[in-house]
């Protein structure tokens, strides 16, 4: 085997092996593998089943099921809304299901089909059925509604989850990514149950069937006091007609020396100026000081990104903020220090001050249109 | 009393090294800075200052290490990508 190094943690639950990635066996399931799929039928799964706002099963849900099959276990729908008949009908046609579950529950019935994304109200819900029916894995998606409820649920039954699973292997060892996805780590875990996360684009989406899973219902007799779980209020998104940022071939950031988050306008005006238009990011610092939200943050916690063009304004160039964004084709800096890190890894530098190179900038680009 | 001055030796000279290595400055004027910066701390005197001192130039080496073998990065994905029109 490719092992490069393997720890093992004093408390033996899990034991990672560690895997260089010029070794990673990403897409190939190691031959070995093979052999444990004849333990038919020993475990039962159990998949979360999250769904979109519009009601519909998500993609991260049809590659847990997709992931769940892999064992040949008995798979687990749960349901946690009631009230959907079309999602209903959706999640019993899906390939490799073999039943589903639904809760069902007198208090949730005039719920809002959102309360069932809060990981506070379903805890105690999942952790009885768990307790009643002891499958041996549960699976969601590594998605905001699965890193919510998991580690929860792991707390709750006092088991090590193993999130962001790439690979299953066997039925206690799976492989996940670390160290910001670059290197692969293989883990066994001893536990009874695997609380396990996976990551949607690793398995393939569960297909639709002819055949109807059949459906059984679930009556939980853990009643809490209404008043002590968060309730959903409501969903905002922030809304624009500009390109995303993940897939926008210009990208221009800023960081702490725009100063405040009045002065993103700025970049803003050079976005719409350029063409295609531009998507605005913004570094750790920015995010951090509470200049723009924290959904536009480039760097090795935030969106990694890899666009044709990428404008640096203000940003020193911290080295995870650099990790980010390191794909760019061209790097363009414009920063007030010509001592700044930044200007190492860039292709163009200017030395200047953006309060007046970057109004500047946009006026030329204006005139020349 | 002297028992921190091999492991600040030790740093000096893989700081020298390092900064030689950095792209684009002149490696002397990047070699003073390393100088500059020791000098500025050669009055330190308590073993705890200095062990901030050297865990702070650590942290710089480290930086300054990630940020060489980043540039290297990009300059292997110039040359080996081929997509040069933009």
């Amino acid at each position: 085997m490719n092992l490069l190094k393997c720890v093992r943690t004093s408390r033996p639950i899990i034991k990672h092996c560690v895997y260089g990635p010029q070794f990673s066996s990403f897409n190939k399931a190691p031959l070995l593998s093979k052999r444990y799929y004849s333990t038919q039928g020993s475990s039962k799964s159990l998949v979360l089943v999250e769904l979109t706002p519009t009601g519909k099963i998500s993609v991260a849900t049809l590659a847990s099921i997709t992931a769940a099959k892999k064992l040949n276990s008995h798979v687990t729908a749960l349901l946690l809304s009631t009230d959907l008949e079309e999602s209903h009908q959706e999640v019993q046609s899906t390939e490799g299901l073999d039943s589903v579950l639904v809760l069902d529950n007198d208090a949730n019935k005039n719920l809002d089909r959102h309360q069932f994304n809060i990981a506070e109200y379903l805890e105690p819900l999942i952790t009885e059925l768990q307790n009643e029916k002891q499958y041996t894995h549960i699976w969601a998606g590594h998605t905001a509604f699965g890193k919510n409820l998991i580690p929860r649920l792991a707390g709750s039954l006092d088991v090590s989850p193993i999130s962001d699973v790439t690979q299953v292997h066997s039925e206690n060892k799976f492989t996940r990514l670390i160290y910001a996805g670059n290197a692969l780590s293989d883990v066994e875990s001893s536990d009874q149950l695997k609380l396990i996360t996976i990551r949607p684009t690793a398995f393939e989406r569960a297909q639709k069937t002819e055949k109807k899973a059949p459906v059984d219902k679930f009556q939980p007799k853990s009643s809490f006091e209404q008043d002590k779980v968060p309730t959903w209020v409501k969903d905002e998104l922030s809304k624009s007609d500009r390109p995303e940022l993940g897939s926008a071939s210009i990208v221009i950031s800023g960081g702490r020396g725009l100063k405040s988050g009045e002065n993103f306008k700025m970049l803003y005006d050079l976005a719409d100026a350029l063409k295609p238009r531009a998507a605005v990011g913004a570094t750790r610092a920015a995010v951090d000081d509470g200049m723009v939200p924290n959904d536009l943050q480039v760097g090795q916690t935030g969106k990694v990104v890899a666009p044709e063009l990428y404008i640096a304004v203000g940003i020193s160039g911290a080295i995870q903020h650099l990790a980010g964004m390191k794909d760019s084709k061209k790097i363009v800096a414009i920063n007030k220090d010509a001592e700044a890190p930044i200007f190492q890894i860039a292709d163009y530098g200017l030395v200047g001050d953006l309060f007046k190179t970057i109004p500047g900038l946009t006026e030329k680009i204006n005139q020349n249109k | 009393m002297n028992h921190t001055r091999p492991a600040v030796i030790d740093l000096y000279k893989r700081l020298l090294f390092a900064a030689s290595q950095i792209p684009g400055n002149p490696s002397h004027l990047s070699k003073e800075k390393v100088r500059i910066a020791f000098r500025k701390n050669s009055h330190l005197e308590s073993h705890e200052q200095i062990k901030t001192a050297l865990s702070r130039g650590e942290f710089v080496l480290k930086e300054i290490e990630a940020l060489i073998s980043l540039h290297k990065y990009r300059a292997m994905k110039d040359r080996y990508t081929d997509d040069k029109d933009f």
